[in-house]
């Protein structure tokens, strides 16, 4: 077994697909790979952060009030997460949100919405985020253009 | 800024401040921490957001570390609760640090659940678990790993000592 890395693993809990879903992320992430894969509890890492997923059977249902929060450096990065994680019945939310065909909700954010968004000029800032809230998935040029606006 | 490419994004109504502060404090207390656990930065709403009751200035989001790890707390309405399906399960060296997480964690309203689990009292779920546990339960020894569960299926607070003694009776 692995020596502790890390203080605080999420631990996400499926009916039955734990090695499917974990094998699933694996190929979406660099840095990537199955720790371990029993029958029970599957432990696997992306971008070398430690997660744990468990057959658990059907009593809990992943929602909204956690979601996994990707930090992208472009566009490109963006297209990739999104379109990937909602192939074969996974479904786009608003601003940024999705949720893959498991279940569980991601964010895929480009860092430039962090950034035009808490910049100093508070109403350029105002400007990102009322066009962030009209987006499905994100658009950084869309997001640049609203803050450049006059 | 945030240093690691994902990040667990927690959902609260209106308390992502005082939840972050607490989980910070948990986690920087703990004796023998190493890393630093801490309040990264904390951002407001740039403008009112009527349709879920947050007026311009108020805190939207929290970024915090806690042992070196990053999360995000948003403050976005009571529409979502956290439940089961996604825990944070802390690896846990020593039964004294089971102890410390255990007694801090449902401290001022959370609940106690089984197996190591409970739930804050902002009601997310933690796994408190020592590795010594998961090295038993998933012993290639068959026999030794099932009677380290049936022990464990039956506690609340993670005992190692007793479930070691299952796990090595004859």
């Amino acid at each position: 077994m692995a020596t502790i890395k890390q203080k605080i693993s999420p631990f996400l809990w499926f009916d039955n697909q734990s090695s499917e879903a974990a094998k699933f992320y694996c190929s979406l992430f660099n840095n990537s790979k199955i720790l371990q894969d029993t029958p029970m509890v599957v432990t696997f890492e992306l971008e070398g952060q430690k997660f744990m997923a468990l057959n658990g059977g059907p009593q809990f249902k992943f929602n909204e009030a956690i979601s996994l929060f990707v930090d992208c450096e472009d566009q490109k990065e963006v297209d990739h997460f999104w379109y990937k994680l909602i192939a074969d019945g996974g479904e786009e939310s608003m601003c940024g949100w999705l949720k893959d065909k498991y279940g569980l909700s991601w964010q895929i954010v480009p860092r430039a919405l962090m950034e035009l968004m808490s910049d100093q000029d508070r109403t350029k800032a105002q400007r990102v985020m009322q066009a962030m809230l009209k987006m499905r998935k994100i658009d950084v040029q869309q997001l640049k253009d609203a803050y450049n606006q006059n | 800024m945030l240093k690691q490419k994902i990040n667990p994004f927690l959902w609260f109504d209106s308390e992502a401040e005082d939840a972050a502060k607490f989980y910070v404090s948990v986690f920087s207390k703990r004796k023998g921490a190493t890393k630093k656990s801490k309040i990264e930065s904390i951002s407001r709403y740039p403008i009112d957001s009527a349709q879920i009751g947050k007026p311009k200035g108020s805190v939207m989001v929290v970024c915090f570390t806690l042992e070196g790890q990053e999360f995000v707390a948003i403050n976005a309405g009571p529409l979502f609760k956290f439940n089961e399906a996604i825990s944070l399960s802390i690896n846990c060296k020593t039964q004294a640090e089971v102890d410390y997480f255990w007694e801090k964690l449902i401290a001022g309203g959370g609940e106690e659940s089984m197996c190591g689990w409970l739930k804050d009292k902002y009601g997310l779920s933690w796994q408190v678990s020592p590795v010594a546990v998961s090295k038993m339960t998933s012993d290639k020894n068959v026999k030794k790993a099932s009677r380290a569960m049936d022990a464990m299926m039956k506690m609340r607070k993670i005992d190692i000592a007793t479930i070691k003694k299952a796990y090595n009776q004859k």
